[in-house]
């Protein structure tokens, strides 16, 4: 009986306990469940912006500096001096970190919301709370329903908000960039080191506090400025940059002219034997541009002091006669700028001796010769044989003449296969032939029909074993322009044999600044293509 | 960890600032009063069930 009594007990007690939980779910819950939902999701919503928000500024979010450019967050880093250390842009690299943070933040509140529902799950206090657990359930329901409407909804927004952004911001930069190369190219725009003869048109760019920006285009470190490790802007673009920024070699870090990537840069290396007459040519050459840019209105200053004495002593050494021999230690770089109105250019030329031009082994040092748009290649009537036999008919005869000690295709085939070799675009490079030495020529029989008349100079030189010279010439260089020319009498630009004549069909085929051409010689060429 | 310099800084503020804009012209442009009559009988009930 007693085990009777105890069950009724039990199941009288069982049933008040279902009674008083259905009382509550019914009186208690369901009426308030509607407002429950109402508040837990508006709540839901408030919290899921509020922790969405605030992740990108909290603490432990990372923070894409100038070390992590190279970091998994970027594309490889190109070759060379890899990508420069400047702050990445935000939306390069640190947006989308922030958006990880955003969505981890957003799932670590929602686990934190749910994870007192652990304690819940605990069996004797679920089988006494539970009706009032379905109310906290239902709540956190909504509450959970409200944030994850609301974080998808903001996520979303923020993810295309950014990438909308990334693409005007990627567009802008590369309309930036592309604007900069164009003006650059319709200018010739490049960087020659007078160090390492190293030519580019993308120099480095030191900030102030030392460390040298080598690419400085619009990119993923900025399309108008890119900010340096150490947190000053470094603006965009070479022409900007080159403003206020001393260019630097990317080659060899030393320190660039001003100007160079931003100016019109032109090269003209000078080829030769031995006693060619290449020294003479060049200055006399640059004396007879400076004289004309000078009438012009313009200038043509070399830039450096050492530069401007040794141009001075090389004028004077032409005018008098008795040019120094050029040493053999190092080829000589001379540097100049050109001005006319608002235009600027640097106008470099290269001398070296005429040793490093016999054979193919000894060109191979030769820098200064590797993306020159344009050169000259000397020609000395009296190293031609025939011309020789001619007109040499002793010591004296040789002593004025100096002829130079091979005849004028050695240097030629020495120096266009290691041109090639190193890759040079012979067919966007012009070539002057000048046949120098006219003052002391043009009065012998043999040079009676030669005159300063490119077409009359080509077939001259055809004419008298020169033939293989001129094909292999034309064959091999975009345009060829022929000039008879004096370096000792033609430092004039009105003398009938001008230096002045190849010198400025280079530098105009150069876009160098220069004035219209007041001399009575038209300059012309032959072999241009059509 | 250093600080997030102003360029960092300042892009994260204009993208809360362009949520908390694009939310609160969402509030100002919807339809609160579709929205007030859709849940009107649904208020009217929980009313009815709280004042049983």
């Amino acid at each position: 009986m007693p085990q009777v009594a105890l069950a009724v007990l039990a199941v009288l007690g069982i049933t008040a306990y279902l009674g008083l939980c259905a009382a509550f779910l019914w009186f208690v819950v369901w009426p308030f469940a509607g407002w429950l939902v109402l508040v837990g999701v508006v709540l839901g919503a408030l919290g899921a912006l509020v922790v969405l928000l605030s992740a990108p500024f909290a603490a432990d979010t990372d923070l894409l500096t100038a070390d992590d450019v190279d970091g998994p967050w970027f594309p490889p880093a190109p070759p060379g001096h890899g990508r420069d250390r400047a702050w990445p842009h935000y939306l390069a690299g640190q947006a989308r970190v922030d958006v990880g943070a955003m969505a981890r933040r957003g799932r670590g509140a929602l686990g934190a919301l749910w994870s007192p529902l652990g304690g819940l799950l605990n069996p004797r206090a679920w089988l006494a709370l539970w009706p009032l657990g379905i109310a906290g359930f239902l709540l956190l329901l909504a509450v959970t329903a409200g944030a994850v409407v609301t974080g998808v909804a903001v996520l979303a927004l923020v993810v295309t908000g950014l990438a909308l952004a990334a693409l005007v911001w990627g567009a802008a930069g590369r309309l930036l960039r592309t604007v900069d190369a164009l003006l650059r190219r319709r200018n010739r725009a490049a960087a020659r080191c007078p160090y390492c003869f190293w030519r580019t048109t993308l120099p480095g760019y030191a900030c102030a506090c030392g460390l040298v920006h080598h690419d400085v285009r619009p990119s993923r470190l900025g399309v108008l400025v890119h900010r340096c490790r150490c947190g000053r802007p470094m603006p965009t673009t070479v022409s900007r940059a080159g403003r206020d920024h001393a260019p630097r070699c990317p080659q060899c870090d030393e320190v660039l002219e001003d100007g160079s990537g931003v100016w019109t840069d032109v090269s003209i290396p000078v080829l030769g034997p031995v006693s060619a007459g290449k020294t003479s040519l060049i200055y006399a050459g640059l004396e007879a541009l400076r004289r004309q840019a000078v009438a012009g209105g313009g200038t043509l200053e070399p830039r450096r002091e050492a530069d401007a004495e040794r141009f001075r002593e090389g004028v004077e050494q032409v005018r008098a006669g008795r040019v120094a021999k050029t040493e053999a230690a190092a080829p000589v770089g001379l540097v100049c700028t050109v001005t006319q109105g608002r235009r600027r250019a640097l106008l470099h030329t290269f001398d070296a001796a005429g040793e490093l031009f016999s054979t193919r082994s000894a060109t191979e040092d030769l820098r200064f010769l590797d993306e020159a748009g344009q050169m000259i290649v000397v020609v000395d009537p009296f190293s031609i044989p025939e011309v020789a036999d001619e007109v040499l008919r002793g010591p004296a005869d040789e002593a004025e003449a100096a002829p130079a000690v091979d005849p004028p295709e050695v240097a030629y085939e020495a120096t266009v296969p290691r041109l090639r070799d190193f890759g040079a675009r012979l067919d966007r490079t012009d070539l002057a032939v000048v046949v120098v030495k006219a003052d002391l020529l043009v009065d012998h029989p043999i040079a009676a029909d030669l005159r300063p008349d490119p077409l009359a100079v080509r077939r001259w030189l055809c004419d008298h074993g020169q033939d293989q010279l001129v094909v292999a010439a034309e064959r091999d260089f975009a345009a060829v322009g022929y000039f008879l020319v004096s370096s000792h009498t033609g430092w004039e630009p009105e003398d009938r044999h001008t230096a002045l004549a190849p010198l400025r069909w280079l530098a105009e085929r150069g876009r160098l600044p220069l004035p219209p051409a007041r001399t009575a010689l038209t300059v012309g060429a032959v072999g241009e293509p059509a | 960890m250093s600080p997030p310099p102003a360029h960092v800084r300042a892009f994260r503020a204009a993208l809360v600032v362009l949520v908390l804009l694009v939310v609160l012209v969402a509030l100002w442009q919807a339809p609160w009063d579709g929205i007030v009559a859709a849940l009107d009988p649904w208020v009217d009930g929980l009313r009815r069930q709280v004042y049983l």
